[in-house]
């Protein structure tokens, strides 16, 4: 009902969500703002657009790191730059790009094979507070750390410090990185393709998705990469049990990349 | 005849023929042998015997002759032994020659004649022998030539006769020998001849015959039809072994014919497996696929119905039901979904006692309205019915019914059978598939849910963190602030426990202010008064007016520092409240006291007015009341000039949270509105002018609202420029769980503000201002104090690392080789270490590893500084244990970023 009220009046889809996790989410909102059912909530909602903001920003999860599961950055680097290296202009889709951290991430990696002079990585999310965050490249000094760790073990070439400077708070990308990214909002939920890309990335978003979502999310990116294009998943995230298993080859099961089959 | 038989004659007879004429031929070799034998034997021995006697005669002659011619009478016994050996031979000789001719008279004679003669022959010769011996060789000479002679003539010729006659002889048998040889030749050819032709003659008969019954046999073999094995000729049966052969053969015909037959009805039976096999097969294939239980239900009947021309039927399957079947596909329904029940318990109608008896159940005529089946063009009522269970592993999982216009062949039973027999197997497969698929996709959905609960869990603690973070912020904020007071107020830093350290140097500052300033203001003052007293009488009366503005001015910058240190022991929270029961007369007394000789010396009505309903006592400390009254009153008379001051003194109301209020009006000179706030910030008057003319340190109303929310309670203004104001203090009893710390909080901010206004504030400023961006040129807290050890052996390296570190008031020790580095971590505190990688003595990889055994400093940052070309060294400083790495030379922006990065706890 609340995620109906919500969809007319704001047109933000959550309603093929994963029920658990919205529940969860929901009701956390709920505590926080002390209100004690969800009816006294979806009131407030639709008359506070503030709080509006608030629900998407807690429903949508902004959990992300830079080279998350350095594996799959690994694997990344030996199996999909090859096919890379022979596209003239690469278009990447980081669909659910949260805070920005692995766009930067992917950045930096083609950066270092030398590939991101021609290559444009759409970064696009449904939460537009974590994508203006994203558009600044700030990311708390505290966690460079842990970064560091995974650049190193996603075989990261150079040195990680020489990609940012600190302040006392935060570390600032430079902007180079940021030259060939396009920061866009986009809903998976109700938008449509907007381009034909060579690799598309979406980790970690569709397990928040029930099962019509995520048929949805996969027709979404069949139909947006070009033939023989890549798909990169969470590491929990699988093709099992939707229709599209057999559209797409897995190039490496562990890291869930896989290859479109026409 | 047998074949045998004829073989056996005829090639009997010519061995007969051949027998015959072997032994007719062995025959007369034998009898010519005989003949020569005889000739040989007889004729040949008489005439060698007549020519030994001739012999003997002739030598026995010689010898007794030569016996009379001889003397030596030892060669006369040798001569005379020879003569008698001669005639016993000759005796002998004769004896053998009569035996010979005992069947030729002629010759018999002869030699009686020749066995008289030689007799007397050598009758005579003995006597000569005799004569001689008796050495009468003249009678012997004589008795043998004379008796001898003629004998021996006669004897010669009588052998000569013998052995002409033996010639003759021979000459005779040979002539016979010759005739019988032509004779025989002569016999012989014509037998020859004669057996010849009657050995052909039996040999053609016997091909003949042969080759007939041979021929007879191949052409009854040759009329064998090649392909087909019926109906075959037969052979006529003779009494020979060809009749044997054609009787076999008439068998093996037989034979043949009855395994061809076999073979055609095999050959129908394999057809049949094979259509059955076919269908079992397609059926098996197309149903193969399918991975749902409905779809593979539709098309096993899409299937199966076609093939057993059946026009329509229902699937029923079990499911995890128990005792219950539903039906999960149909062929050629109604169109509705409504063809048949939608479920049958077991035992349940045919359905159900099918699957009970776990038999097929086979109906034929069924009754007319049983079942319309429907087709485009109209609908009828099968005539057969066939229910068939679905087993596996001894358990019906399902059953089919299906219904057709014709009966079931036994062929299509058997499909039905053989089909359902075996897709049992392929149903369970089905449902564990569709449950193995149901558990995958449960625990991927219950893998998605984990990963998004630890999502939001992770969510949550960084909302958390932020917000504790903004805590930290806040508190830091608080603590920059409480610092910029510091400054001025020392005091204030005891009451707040995380900024305690500052707050000991701002009390100490304010001490030694308040010292370093009050030593030379006391002198002054000191001095300037004892200027102004001029003792001496040496000063101009402008010098002593100059003296005492130095006097009053020196005081009032005592007052104010007083007043400054007063504030700043409030607001650090160091003046302690002593609460006590305090009797309202004793204010008023005090109030009297202090200030009625003021308002005489100005001209001024006091009114001091205690309603009557007031408490006569209120717990709170009196001396800080006092003081707030007090100031409140030396304002009041400060700025009115003329009319009246009154103090009024109310019970305090629920609403304003207080027991007693006290209210100070004056006709003064009011305060405009906007300024009525600004009034009670420290250093704040009205205006700028105010100071000049009612002077005055500004600080009375700062101090006595401080001190008012010190008791609890609280100073609120009225006023109207022009006509004086009202202050009024609102005090409930005092309490000690009075919120110190929001009071603190206020003076806090409000000392900021004091301090943004105040001339001295630049210089105090150093560690204030921190929000640049230009974090390079700035000091940086992240970096202040935190101890680095650099481990390096080139000084140019170490000097330029050291300064610019130090620049960020970083504290710098440095080692020169990996054991001094060991040594300083073992003893000093170190926040990051800087490690250059090339080092005699102990290189950094080996440092690392050194460094990292140790548990302690497991997790000490270590910035590993390589040689740019070597990219391998990366890799294995970060094996060696190093945290990060960065290559030389050094950037200084990025080590300084870097290092705060890992600085971060």
């Amino acid at each position: 009902m609340l995620l109906e009220a919500v969809f007319r009046q704001y047109g933000y889809d959550f309603r093929d969500y994963a029920y658990s996790s919205l529940n969860r989410r929901i009701s956390y909102f709920a505590q926080r703002l002390n209100i004690a059912t969800i009816s006294e909530l979806q009131g407030k909602i639709l008359y506070e657009p503030k709080l509006m903001e608030g629900l998407v920003n807690t429903l949508s999860i902004t959990v992300t790191e830079m080279f998350r599961d350095p594996s799959f950055f690994e694997v990344f680097r030996k199996k999909i730059i090859p096919y890379l290296k022979e596209i003239p202009h690469i278009r990447i889709w980081h669909a659910g790009c949260s805070s920005g951290e692995e766009v930067y991430s992917m950045a930096i990696l083609l950066h270092e094979e030398g590939l991101y002079e021609k290559s444009i990585i759409y970064a696009t999310d449904i939460n537009e507070k974590v994508l203006k965050e994203a558009k600044e490249g700030k990311v708390p000094l505290k966690k460079m750390q842990q970064y560091t760790k995974n650049y190193i073990e996603a075989g990261g070439i150079k040195e990680f410090s020489k990609y940012y400077c600190a302040n006392e708070k935060c570390a600032i990308f430079h902007s180079f990185l940021q030259k060939n990214i396009v920061f866009a909002h986009h809903n998976l939920v109700t938008d449509q393709s907007f381009n034909e890309f060579h690799m598309i990335i979406c980790r970690n978003v569709i397990i928040y998705f029930n099962e019509q979502l995520k048929e949805r999310v996969f027709q979404l990116f069949y139909e947006s990469l070009t033939e023989d294009g890549y798909l990169g998943l969470g590491s929990k995230e699988s093709l099992i049990c939707s229709s599209y298993t057999d559209q797409f080859q897995e190039v490496d099961v562990q890291n869930k990349l896989f290859k479109k089959v026409t | 005849m047998k074949l045998k038989t004829k073989l056996f004659i005829g090639l009997g007879a010519v061995l007969v023929v051949l027998l015959l004429l072997s032994v007719n031929v062995i025959y007369t070799l034998n009898n010519k042998n005989q003949n020569m034998n005889v000739i040989v034997d007889n004729y040949y021995e008489g005439v060698r015997l007549s020519q030994l006697l001739k012999n003997n005669t002739l030598n026995t002659a010689r010898l007794s002759r030569d016996l009379l011619l001889m003397e030596s009478t030892e060669v006369k016994e040798s001569y005379v032994d020879t003569i008698r050996e001669e005639h016993e031979s000759t005796i002998h000789t004769l004896e053998i020659l009569l035996n010979l001719n005992v069947n030729d008279p002629e010759v018999f004679e002869v030699v009686n004649e020749l066995q008289y003669l030689l007799t007397n022959y050598y009758q005579i010769v003995e006597d000569t022998i005799l004569h001689i011996k008796a050495g009468d060789f003249e009678t012997g000479k004589f008795h043998l030539l004379d008796d001898s002679l003629e004998m021996r003539y006669r004897i010669v010729d009588r052998l000569d006769h013998l052995t002409m006659l033996e010639e003759a002889s021979m000459d005779r048998a040979l002539e016979n020998s010759i005739a019988s040889y032509q004779y025989t030749t002569v016999f012989f050819l014509i037998i020859a001849i004669t057996c010849f032709i009657f050995v052909l003659v039996i040999i053609v008969t016997l091909t003949r015959s042969i080759s007939k019954s041979i021929n007879n046999v191949c052409n009854v073999m040759k009329n064998i039809p090649h392909d087909s094995f019926e109906a075959l000729p037969r052979m006529q049966i003779t009494k020979d072994e060809f009749g044997e052969v054609a009787t076999t053969y008439n068998e093996m015909v037989g034979a043949l014919e009855k395994f061809s037959a076999n073979e055609k009805q095999y050959r129908k039976v394999l057809e049949e497996e094979n259509w059955l096999k076919t269908k079992y097969g397609e059926i098996a294939i197309k149903v193969q696929r399918s991975q749902q239980l409905e779809s593979f239900g539709q098309l096993f009947m899409a299937n199966i119905a076609p093939m057993v021309e059946a026009t329509c039927g229902i699937f029923y399957f079990k499911g995890d039901k128990q005792n219950s079947y539903s039906k999960i596909a149909s062929y050629a329904d109604n169109g509705d979904k409504d063809l048949g029940k939608e479920s049958f318990r077991i035992g349940e109608g045919l359905i159900g006692q099918c699957a009970l008896n776990h038999e097929v159940i086979l109906l034929e005529k069924v009754p007319e309205d049983y079942i319309d089946i429907k087709s485009g063009l109209g609908s009828a009522t099968p005539t057969s019915l066939i229910i068939i269970p679905i087993e596996f592993d001894g358990e019906v999982i399902g059953v089919i019914e299906l219904a057709k216009f014709t009966s079931y062949t036994p062929m299509q039973r058997r499909l039905l059978e053989q089909v359902c027999n075996s897709i049992g197997p392929n149903l369970n497969r089905i449902t564990n598939h569709m449950e193995i698929a149901r558990l995958l996709s449960e625990s991927q959905t219950l893998t998605e849910e984990l990963q998004t609960q630890s999502e939001e869990l992770q969510q949550q603690q960084e909302e958390l963190r932020t917000i504790n973070d903004e805590l930290h912020e806040e508190n830091r904020r608080t603590e920059e602030k409480t610092k910029e007071l510091e400054i001025i107020q020392g005091d204030l830093e005891q009451k707040n426990r995380e900024i305690l350290l500052s707050s000991k140097y701002k009390s100490e500052f304010l001490a030694n202010m308040s010292h370093e300033l009050r030593t030379p203001l006391n002198s002054m003052l000191i001095l300037s008064q004892i200027l102004a007293e001029n003792d001496q009488g040496n000063l101009t009366r402008k010098q002593i007016e100059y003296a005492e503005t130095i006097h009053s001015s020196g005081n009032d910058l005592l007052n104010l520092i007083n007043d400054i240190l007063d504030l700043a022991k409030i607001e650090s929270g160091k003046v302690q409240v002593y609460p006590e029961q305090l009797q309202l007369s004793d204010i008023k007394a005090f109030v009297e006291r202090q200030f009625s000789p003021v308002s005489k010396y100005k001209g001024l009505d006091f009114n001091i007015i205690f309603e009557k309903n007031i408490p006569t006592t209120i717990f709170t400390d009196d001396q800080r009341l006092k003081q707030i009254l007090k100031n409140l009153l030396s304002n009041a008379f400060k700025f009115t000039n003329n009319g009246s001051i009154t103090l009024r003194v109310e019970p305090g109301t629920e609403e304003t949270n207080s027991k007693i209020i006290f209210s100070v009006t004056d006709t003064g000179i009011g305060i405009d509105k906007e300024k009525q706030e600004v009034i009670f910030e420290a250093f704040s008057q009205v205006d700028g002018t105010t100071s000049r003319k009612y002077g005055g340190t500004g600080l009375g109303l700062s101090i006595s609202r401080e001190l008012s929310q010190l008791l609890g309670g609280y100073v609120t203004v009225e006023s109207i420029e022009g006509h004086g104001s009202t202050f009024s203090l609102y005090l409930p009893d005092y309490e000690n769980n009075i919120n110190e710390d929001a009071g603190l909080l206020v003076a806090a901010t409000e000392e900021e503000q004091l301090l943004m206004d105040d001339d001295l504030t630049n210089i105090f400023q150093v560690s204030s201002v921190q929000n640049s961006d230009l974090y390079t040129e700035d000091l940086n807290e992240d970096l202040e104090n935190k101890h680095v050890l650099i481990v390096d052996d080139d000084m140019r390296n170490v000097f330029a690392l050291t300064s610019a570190l130090e620049r960020q008031n970083m504290n710098v020790i440095f080692a020169e080789n990996g054991i001094e580095a060991i040594e300083i971590l073992n003893s000093n505190k170190v926040d990051i270490v800087l490690m250059d990688i090339m080092m005699p003595e102990m290189d950094g990889y080996e440092a690392m590893v050194k460094i990292r055994q140790s548990d302690q400093l497991k997790d000490l940052p270590i910035i590993a500084l390589t040689a740019k070309a070597m990219k391998n060294d990366r890799e294995k400083c970060i094996t060696a244990g190093a945290t990060d790495y960065i290559s030389k030379p050094v950037d200084m922006d990025q080590l300084l970023s870097l290092i705060k990065v890992w600085v971060q706890k």
